[in-house]
C-alpha cells in the first residue's frame, strides 16, 4: 500500500484535527529542573504568605470547632432523627470524591497513555492525599468518640468484640484506608526521583539531608529505573481499581439501605462519575491558579486546561443520564414512597437544593461543547465552581432531602444547620487549602521525571520508515 | 475452505436455519419461536451496536492508533442495518411475549401504571426512532468513511468528529430504550435504573470482541498490513478494562438488589437464581468474568493472537449467555436448549456472516484515505 500517498502533512489538516503539542517553547531537560525546582528553593511571593494566612485561618476555625464538637458532643451540630446523617456525610462524601480526579489523572490517564497527563499528575495526586486527609476527619468526628475510633477496626481484643462487617460503614474503612495508603504510595513513588534531583540541587544542609532521607538512596542508575517503571505501573493498576471501588462502597452506604431515593441500583458508577466530576472542576481550579502564578504557563498550556474541560463535560452528561435515570425509575417504579422523595428532591422543602443541584451540575458546565469557553479563564472558573457547589448540594439533596421524611410522617422535621456546622465546613476547605499551599512551597508541582518522557527527543522513536 | 465453498456452506446454513425457525414456530410454538427471535436479533443488534460505539468514540477521543483497525468495526456495525428489519418483524412478539399488551395484566396498579410508557404505538414509535438515528450514525459515520477511501479528503475526519458526540448522546438514549423496552420490559414490573448501563457494558464488550476476533483474522491473512502486536495489545487491554466494567455493574447491581431483598424488585433474580438458571449464573460469572479477568492479566496475554481469540470467542458466547439468562426465564419452560434454539443460531449467524462478507466487498480493508492511517501504523507502545 502506497501510504505516501495518503498522508496528509499535520499542517494542511484542519485545525480541529491537529494535535497540538503537550509542552510550549523551547524546554530542555536542565531548563525543566530550573523552572519547576525552583519554587522550592526561593523564598515564597507575598501572594503565598497571604493565601496561606487565609486558609489557616479558616482551618483554625475548624479546628477549634472540631475541638468544641469533641468536647461537648454532636449535639452541637443540626443532626437529629429523622436526619442521623448531614453535614458530616455530605463533607465526607464530598471530599473522597474530590480526591478521585487525581487517581484518575494519574493511574487510568497513565494506562491509556495521554501524555498531557504528565504536567498535571503530581498535583492531581497530591491533591487527592489532601483529599482524603479531610475527608477522614469527618466520620472520626460522627463516631462521638473520635478516642474510640479504633474500634472501627477488627482486630482481636480483649472485649471479645468485632465490628459489624455486613455493614457498608465496616467496608468504607478498608476502601478508604486502602485507597489513602495506595495513593500515597504512587505520589511518594513518582516522587522519589524528583526528591533525587532537589538532593542535589538544593544548597541548605538541613534539607539536603530532608531530601536525600526522601531520596531513600536513588542514584538513577538503570536497574532503578527499570524498576521503578515496573512499581509505577502496577500500582497505577491497583490504583485505576480504586477509582471504581472506593466511590462504589462509599455509594453503598446509601444505596444498601432501605431509604427511598437511596436504594438506587444505579448508585456505584454515579457516585463515581460525580466523584471525577467534582474532582477534575478542584484540579482545574488549582490548575488555572498554578499556571499563572508559578510560571509554568509553557508546561500547563490551553491545551491541558482544554482537555480537562471536556472530561468535566463528559462527565457532566453522565451526571445528567444519571438524574434522568432516577427521575425515570422514581416515576417507572411506581412505588408511592420512591414517588414522594423524587417529589421531595424537586418540589420539597429543600427543592431549591435540588434545581441548584441540577442547574450546576448538568446546565452550566454544557458551556464546554463551545471550544471558546473551553479556553477561558472565566468561563472555567465560573463551571468549576458551579462545579463544586453543585456537587455538594447534591450530596445534601441526597443525604437530607431523603432522610428528613422518612416512613413515619410523625417523625418529620425540617434539618438545619447549626453555625458549627457551617465553620467545621468552612475550616474543612481551610485545611485542604492549606495543604495544597504547604506542598506547592515544599515539593516539585510537576514530575520533572514525567515531563522530561515528553521532551522533544524524550522517547525512541520506533519503525520510522519502515513503512515504505 | 475455498471463497465460493465458504459462501456455499453459509446460504446452506442459512437456508437450513431458516427451515428450522419456521418449523420451530409450528411444532415448539409461537412463544418458543417469539423469545428465540427477541433472544438472537439482541444479540447480533448488540455486537453491530457495540461496534459502532467503537467508531464513534475513536472519533470522540481523536484517537491514532486505532485508524487502522478501524474498517473492522465501522463493517461489524453493518450489522445494526440488517437487524432493523428483524427489529420491525419483531414487533409482532409484543402481544405474545409482553405481558404489558394484555388487558388484563394492566389492570394491576403497578404495570398498569406504567402504560403511558409501555404501549404498542410509543412502543413501535421508540423503535423507529433508535432504527432512524442508527442509521443515520451508520451512513455518516460508517459511509462517509468508505467515501473517503477515493478522495482521501480530511472533511469527513472534521464532520465526524462533530458528529460522533453528538452520537454518544444517541447512543446513551437509544442503547437505554433497548435495555429497557426489549429486555426489562418483558418483566413490567421489575426496575434498575442501573440496567441500561449494565447493557451497555455488554455491548461494548460483545464489539469490542467481535472485532478483536475480525482483527485476527484479518491479520493471519495479510489484509492488514503494518498492523502490529502493539495494535493488537490495546485491544486486549480494552477487553480486560471493560470485562471487569461489565462485572462491576453486574454486580453493583445484583449486590444492591440482594442485601435490600424488597420483593418488588427481587423477584427478577429470584427467578433467575433457581434451578437451572441459578447454575448458569455461575457459569456467567466464570466465563465473563473469572477467566477472561485471570487470562488477560498478563501482559503478553493481551496481544497473543492464540490466546485473544479463545477469550473473545468466549466473550462472545458469554454475552450470548448473558442474554438468555435476562430474556429465556420468561417463557417458564426452564432452560430449553435444542433444535430450535440451535436453528435460530444457524439461521441468524449464517445471515450475519453472509451481510459481513457483503459489505466486506466495499471500500478497503482499512481506512486507505484517512490522514491519520500512517500515524496509526507507526504506533507503537
Amino acid at each position: 500500500m502506497n501510504l505516501e500517498a495518503v498522508s496528509v502533512p499535520e499542517e494542511a489538516l484542519p485545525a480541529v484535527l491537529r494535535t497540538p503539542p503537550v509542552l510550549e517553547g523551547p524546554v530542555s531537560p536542565g531548563s525543566l529542573d530550573d523552572q519547576v525546582l525552583a519554587p522550592v528553593e526561593r523564598k515564597p511571593p507575598a501572594a503565598w504568605f497571604i493565601a496561606i494566612t487565609c486558609t489557616s485561618i479558616l482551618m483554625l476555625l475548624g479546628l477549634a470547632l472540631m475541638g468544641y464538637t469533641v468536647a461537648t458532643g454532636i449535639g452541637v451540630w443540626g443532626n437529629n432523627i429523622p436526619v442521623a446523617w448531614a453535614f458530616d456525610i455530605i463533607n465526607f462524601v464530598f471530599w473522597i470524591g474530590i480526591g478521585h480526579a487525581g487517581t484518575l489523572i494519574s493511574a487510568i490517564l497513565l494506562l491509556f497513555r495521554a501524555r498531557w497527563r504528565n504536567s498535571i499528575s503530581r498535583f492531581a495526586e497530591a491533591m487527592t492525599i489532601f483529599a482524603v486527609i479531610v475527608a477522614g476527619i469527618f466520620p472520626a468526628l460522627h463516631v462521638g468518640r473520635p478516642w474510640l475510633a479504633f474500634w472501627l477496626f477488627p482486630y482481636p481484643n480483649q472485649r471479645a468484640i468485632w465490628p459489624n462487617f455486613r455493614s457498608p460503614l465496616m467496608w468504607d474503612v478498608f476502601a478508604v484506608s486502602t485507597y489513602f495508603s495506595v495513593s500515597l504510595l504512587f505520589w511518594y513513588l513518582g516522587l522519589m526521583p524528583d526528591f533525587a534531583s532537589l538532593r542535589d540541587r538544593t544548597k541548605g544542609r538541613i534539607r539536603k539531608f530532608f531530601y536525600a532521607v526522601l531520596a531513600a538512596g536513588w542514584r538513577g542508575s538503570a536497574s532503578h529505573w527499570r524498576h521503578f517503571e515496573k512499581a509505577y505501573l502496577i500500582i497505577a493498576g491497583i490504583a485505576t481499581g480504586l477509582v471504581l471501588s472506593v466511590h462504589s462502597v462509599v455509594s453503598f452506604d446509601f444505596a444498601v439501605a432501605l431509604v427511598p431515593g437511596w436504594h438506587m441500583t444505579i448508585f456505584p458508577p454515579y457516585f463515581v462519575t460525580g466523584a471525577i466530576f467534582a474532582g477534575f472542576a478542584m484540579v482545574v481550579m488549582a490548575m488555572v491558579v498554578v499556571r499563572e502564578t508559578m510560571n509554568l504557563k509553557n508546561l500547563i498550556t490551553m491545551y491541558h486546561l482544554d482537555v480537562m474541560n471536556k472530561i468535566i463535560l463528559t462527565c457532566s452528561c453522565l451526571m445528567a443520564y444519571a438524574y434522568m435515570m432516577e427521575g425515570w425509575t422514581a416515576w417507572y417504579s411506581m412505588n408511592e414512597y420512591i414517588h414522594h422523595t423524587f417529589w421531595e428532591y424537586i418540589a420539597g422543602t429543600y427543592g431549591w437544593a435540588g434545581w441548584l443541584t441540577i442547574t450546576c451540575n448538568t446546565i452550566i458546565p454544557q458551556l464546554f461543547w463551545v471550544r471558546r469557553f473551553r479556553r477561558s479563564y472565566p468561563a472555567m472558573l465560573v463551571v468549576a465552581a458551579a462545579v463544586t457547589v453543585g456537587m455538594w448540594f447534591e450530596r445534601f439533596v441526597i443525604i437530607v432531602s431523603s432522610l428528613h421524611q422518612d416512613f413515619m410522617p410523625s417523625a418529620w422535621q425540617v434539618y438545619k444547620p447549626t453555625l458549627v456546622d457551617l465553620g467545621i465546613l468552612l475550616g474543612s476547605f481551610g485545611l485542604f487549602f492549606t495543604l495544597v499551599l504547604l506542598f506547592a512551597r515544599v515539593l516539585p508541582v510537576i514530575a520533572t521525571t514525567e515531563m522530561k518522557a515528553v521532551l522533544p527527543g524524550g522517547q525512541p522513536r520506533h519503525g520510522g520508515g519502515s513503512h515504505e | 475452505m475455498n471463497e465460493s465453498g465458504t459462501r456455499k456452506t453459509l446460504v446452506v446454513g442459512a437456508v437450513a436455519g431458516l427451515a428450522g425457525v419456521i418449523a420451530t414456530g409450528f411444532v415448539a410454538g409461537w412463544e418458543r419461536f417469539w423469545v428465540n427471535w427477541i433472544l438472537w436479533f439482541v444479540f447480533i443488534l448488540t455486537i453491530g451496536l457495540g461496534c459502532l460505539f467503537i467508531v464513534a468514540l475513536e472519533h470522540v477521543v481523536g484517537a491514532r492508533w486505532s485508524v487502522p483497525l478501524r474498517r473492522v468495526p465501522e463493517r461489524l456495525s453493518g450489522l445494526v442495518i440488517l437487524m432493523v428489519p428483524a427489529a420491525l418483524l419483531a414487533l409482532i412478539a409484543l402481544p405474545i411475549l409482553y405481558p404489558w399488551t394484555n388487558a388484563e395484566v394492566l389492570r394491576d396498579p403497578v404495570v398498569g401504571g406504567k402504560a403511558v410508557w409501555l404501549n404498542v404505538p410509543f412502543f413501535v414509535i421508540r423503535v423507529l426512532l433508535c432504527a432512524g438515528l442508527w442509521i443515520l450514525a451508520y451512513l455518516l459515520l460508517v459511509r462517509g468513511s468508505i467515501r473517503q477511501d477515493q478522495a482521501g479528503d480530511p472533511r469527513f475526519n472534521v464532520r465526524a468528529r462533530r458528529f460522533a458526540p453528538v452520537f454518544m448522546i444517541i447512543f446513551g438514549i437509544t442503547i437505554t430504550i433497548v435495555a429497557f423496552d426489549w429486555i426489562s420490559s418483558l418483566e413490567p414490573a421489575w426496575y434498575s435504573d442501573v440496567f441500561g448501563v449494565y447493557i451497555f457494558a455488554g455491548t461494548f464488550l460483545a464489539g469490542l470482541a467481535a472485532t478483536t476476533l475480525a482483527v485476527l483474522y484479518l491479520m493471519a491473512r495479510g489484509r492488514l498490513p503494518g498492523v502490529t502486536p502493539d495494535h493488537v495489545y490495546n485491544l486486549g487491554g480494552f477487553l480486560f478494562a471493560f470485562v471487569v466494567f461489565w462485572s462491576y455493574i453486574g454486580f453493583a447491581q445484583y449486590l444492591l438488589m440482594w442485601y435490600a431483598n424488597m420483593p418488588e424488585e427481587v423477584f427478577w433474580y429470584k427467578e433467575r437464581l433457581q434451578g437451572i438458571w441459578g447454575a448458569l449464573v455461575l457459569v456467567l460469572a466464570v466465563v465473563h468474568f473469572f477467566v477472561p479477568f485471570l487470562v488477560l492479566i498478563p501482559r503478553e496475554a493481551k496481544s497473543e493472537p492464540k490466546r485473544l481469540v479463545w477469550i473473545a470467542s468466549a466473550m462472545l458466547v458469554a454475552h450470548w449467555l448473558d442474554l438468555y439468562w435476562m430474556i429465556y426465564p420468561v417463557l417458564g419452560k426452564g432452560a430449553l436448549f435444542s433444535w430450535p434454539e440451535l436453528s435460530f443460531g444457524i439461521f441468524f449467524i449464517a445471515s450475519s456472516f453472509l451481510w459481513i462478507r457483503h459489505a466486506m466487498t466495499r471500500g478497503a480493508d482499512m481506512p486507505v484515505g484517512d490522514p491519520f492511517l500512517r500515524e496509526g501504523l507507526e504506533f507503537r507502545i
